[in-house]
């Protein structure tokens, strides 16, 4: 069925009411694991893209968000990933002599250079912490720290339970406390 | 050597007041090092904090006003692009695939159907030639000469 007005078909319509109404938790979704907000927004896109393809594969025994959410979490793991292995071939490119341009993650603007500099490199820190821990922990972990998101969320988007979601959490602080602390310690 | 030997109260006095002023740089250095060490933890136990922080300081962002436009464009071409195709492109994979299968089938049939057919004929040239290996055995020659030389009689 076609719309006189936008030429668009009714499931087209549908589809962009989807998008206008979770447009923001999915995009600030993907912000959480991605920590760039350029790169959220393309990956949201993809993230739409993806669900608009799938619609037929919607069983519909979960909620049609948490089924977004999920799609979210999956293509912000599927991109560190692959970031995580372009950084390893630009390392690999470093030690044969070929420089790659470091990647800028955005960061609220300070006052001073010095400030932005060492958020720049606690953020970088970070990253590298993340990257290591393992995907349950970190996805548990990274979306406990949304403000959308409570535990029972979590627990349905991961498909496991509250118990899981809060051991996860718990064991995602805690390495990465570990990690940073030794980070911090051996400067 | 002067500085060595220096013997009596005054000697001994001078030893325990250096010893006692090493033991109290010892100490010093020590509490310096420890108070070094616990502001160093101090410092790393900040700086994980303020790290792990960033987390939570990070803003709520707002999705760009052109997102939701964007997303439509490209499903829009996705689907034109599909649309595009006439209706025999569309199906034509598909009735290539079924075509591909029905022919690989029939010629697999035919396959086996010919090599049956030649295993037939084998069979029965090996019979014939059995049978008249069997008959023209020495065992039966007296037979065939004897119903030869009856005829050449006749």
């Amino acid at each position: 069925m076609t719309s006189p007005t936008s030429g668009r078909t009714s499931l087209e319509e549908t589809f962009s009411d989807l998008v206008a109404e979770h447009q923001s938790m999915v995009i600030n979704t993907c912000y959480r694991f991605v920590l760039n907000k350029e790169d959220a927004e393309d990956i949201a896109q993809e993230v739409f893209i993806e669900a608009y393809r799938s619609l037929e594969n919607f069983r519909g025994d979960a909620k049609i968000s948490t089924w977004l959410y999920r799609i979210a979490v999956t293509k912000s793991l599927d991109f560190l990933r692959r970031k995580k292995r372009k950084k390893r071939f630009s390392s690999l490119k470093r030690v044969i002599g070929r420089n790659d341009p470091i990647q800028e993650i955005s960061l609220p603007d300070h006052d001073t250079p010095d400030e932005t500099m060492l958020e720049q490199e606690r953020l970088t820190v970070l990253e590298n912490a993340l990257e290591n821990l393992p995907d349950n922990q970190k996805t548990a972990f990274l979306l406990s720290k949304y403000d959308g998101y409570g535990n029972q969320e979590i627990a349905e988007i991961m498909a496991t339970t509250v118990p899981a979601v809060e051991s996860l959490i718990h064991r995602a602080k805690k390495n990465l406390q570990k990690k940073l602390e030794k980070h911090y310690r051996n400067r | 050597m002067k500085n060595i030997t220096v013997t009596g109260n005054a000697g001994l006095q001078h030893r325990n007041a250096s010893d006692r002023n090493g033991w109290r740089h010892i100490d010093e250095t020590a509490t310096k090092m420890t108070a070094m060490k616990q502001h160093n933890r101090d410092s790393a136990e900040q700086d994980v904090r303020t790290t792990l922080g960033l987390l939570d300081s990070l803003d709520h962002i707002e999705p760009h006003h052109l997102f939701r436009a964007r997303v439509m464009k490209r499903i829009d071409e996705e689907n034109s692009s599909l649309h595009r195709l006439p209706f025999n492109a569309r199906h034509g994979v598909k009735m290539a695939l079924m075509a591909l299968l029905l022919a690989v089938n029939a010629g697999s049939a035919f396959l086996v159907m010919q090599s049956a057919g030649e295993n037939r004929a084998v069979d029965k040239d090996e019979v014939i030639a059995s049978l008249s290996s069997e008959y023209s055995s020495p065992a039966l020659s007296y037979y065939i000469d004897r119903g030869n030389e009856e005829l050449a009689s006749e």
